[in-house]
């Protein structure tokens, strides 16, 4: 195992452990093990992650369309019955700063229809690059508005909550294998009238992600379409009530005409001790990059 | 007899201006096609470029320059930049014409002025390859190594090497 797999491996399970009392189960360790063991075998990187953000930005005056999709197992209901569309539009401001804004269609507690959006930001302040390796570290934000019902105990921003968040994110490309880490301080608040209950309005998102390229295994030109495979790891532990959970992602990429992606992602709960209205869902992202715009 | 010196002139200026011929530059910190394709557009947007041919399992590109055109590096490194990555090697070709060069000192080729490190003093004719070692054109670990001071009062010098 490489050295840097076994400090985040210590980092990761001193994350969960936090607190004290709570005890990591068995089967989760067990999980954590195999996924950095598979980091530490899977060969070649990529970083364009699917549930998560690396620290690099997309280039300069370019302008990304996005349309995810995600369709969520809701709680007590035998089917994803729960549905969620989000339009993207991510802006690549300059080679630091990059900025996405997103809208949240779905179907929870109500009828499909328009429940808010949000503004994201990323600024990259640290970058030494080197052939084929690179560390790199940003800033990131989110703003989100959201007007409907709060029913579940985790803080979700991506379309579940209003509130704000702030972190950073580290990714390290080195001799052909990458990893991205992720730290980010949640706040909720109220979505619009409904106000949001109990207290346990913060939280502490953190995140690990790994990606390796399958296909091709010769580039030669921008036509051929790459496939990816990603595996991630999604966390979060509410600071007020030590209330946690832990979710894993798998996903596959695929890379058109080195312009367009087509992403399909799982995210499947490990272990949670918090009541959550929709945990397991799929992800279908359809994105098309559209270079030099203004 | 006024005319044929002013076509000679033009002809000459031409010359000068047309000794760049082509560079090849390496992106360092990427290996996804998408990266390398933002970096491919990023160029070819680039007045005077005239043709850009990538390899992506090097990350690096090769471009030719329209004629007539001045070329201007800082300008190609930039546009890497922007594209979020950074140049770790920059190779121009350069056409020479009898052109004495002594290590250290700057010396003028058409419109641009280098300065030679760690070269042997001697004279240059056709086309050579030189290499820009300033910051931004190599690896930051490499620009350790040379560890050159800023060149030029207000005049852009290039440090190369050959």
């Amino acid at each position: 195992m490489q050295p840097e797999t076994v400090s985040a491996f210590t980092m990761l399970q001193s994350d969960v452990m936090e607190p004290a009392e709570r005890q990591v189960p068995f089967f989760m360790k067990v999980y954590i093990i195999i996924f950095l063991t598979c980091i530490s075998f899977l060969a070649k990187a990529q970083e364009l992650f699917v549930f998560t953000e690396p620290a690099s930005n997309m280039a300069a005056k370019s302008v990304g369309l996005r349309l995810n999709n995600f369709l969520m197992h809701q709680v007590n209901s035998s089917s994803y019955s729960s549905y969620q569309l989000t339009p993207e539009v991510m802006v690549g401001v300059s080679k630091k700063i990059m900025l996405h804004g997103d809208l949240f269609f779905s179907n929870m507690h109500s009828n499909f229809g328009f429940k808010g959006g949000s503004v994201y930001g990323k600024y990259r302040f640290f970058s030494n690059d080197d052939i084929q390796k690179h560390f790199r570290m940003a800033a990131f934000g989110r703003v989100s508005s959201v007007n409907m019902p709060v029913r579940q105990e985790d803080i979700n921003l991506y379309g579940m909550n209003s509130g704000y968040e702030g972190g950073l994110t580290v990714t390290q490309l080195l001799h052909k294998v990458a990893l991205s880490a992720s730290g980010s301080f949640v706040k909720a608040m109220s979505n619009g009238q409904y106000k949001f209950p109990g207290g346990n309005d913060k939280a502490v998102n953190y995140t690990l992600s790994f990606g390796k390229l399958m296909l091709p295994k010769d580039y030669t030109n921008y036509k051929q379409t790459n496939l990816n495979l990603m595996l991630e790891m999604l966390g979060q532990t509410n600071v007020v009530s030590a209330g946690y959970y832990i979710d894993i992602a798998p996903s596959f990429q695929l890379i058109v005409n080195s312009q367009s992606r087509l992403d399909f992602g799982y995210r499947h709960q490990l272990s949670t001790n918090m009541f959550r209205f929709a945990a397991n869902s799929f992800l279908i992202r359809l994105e098309h990059n559209l270079y030099n715009v203004f | 007899m006024k005319t044929v010196i002013i076509i000679a002139a033009m002809l000459l200026g031409l010359y000068s201006q047309a000794q760049v011929k082509s560079v090849n530059l390496q992106a360092s910190g990427l290996t996804c096609s998408m990266c390398s394709n933002s970096i491919n557009k990023a160029l070819k947007t680039v007045a005077f470029v005239e043709k850009v041919v990538p390899n992506i399992k090097t990350s690096t590109f090769e471009i030719t320059f329209k004629p007539g055109e001045e070329v201007d590096f800082d300008l190609l490194k930039k546009k890497v930049e922007d594209a979020g990555f950074s140049v770790s090697k920059f190779l121009a070709i350069v056409s020479f014409n009898n052109v004495a060069i002594v290590n250290n000192l700057p010396v003028t080729v058409g419109n641009k002025t280098f300065r030679f490190i760690n070269v042997k003093d001697q004279s240059l004719t056709g086309d050579k390859a030189i290499r820009i070692i300033d910051k931004g054109f190599v690896t930051p670990k490499e620009l350790k190594k040379t560890n050159l001071s800023a060149a030029g009062n207000g005049q852009r010098i290039y440090n190369a090497t050959i």
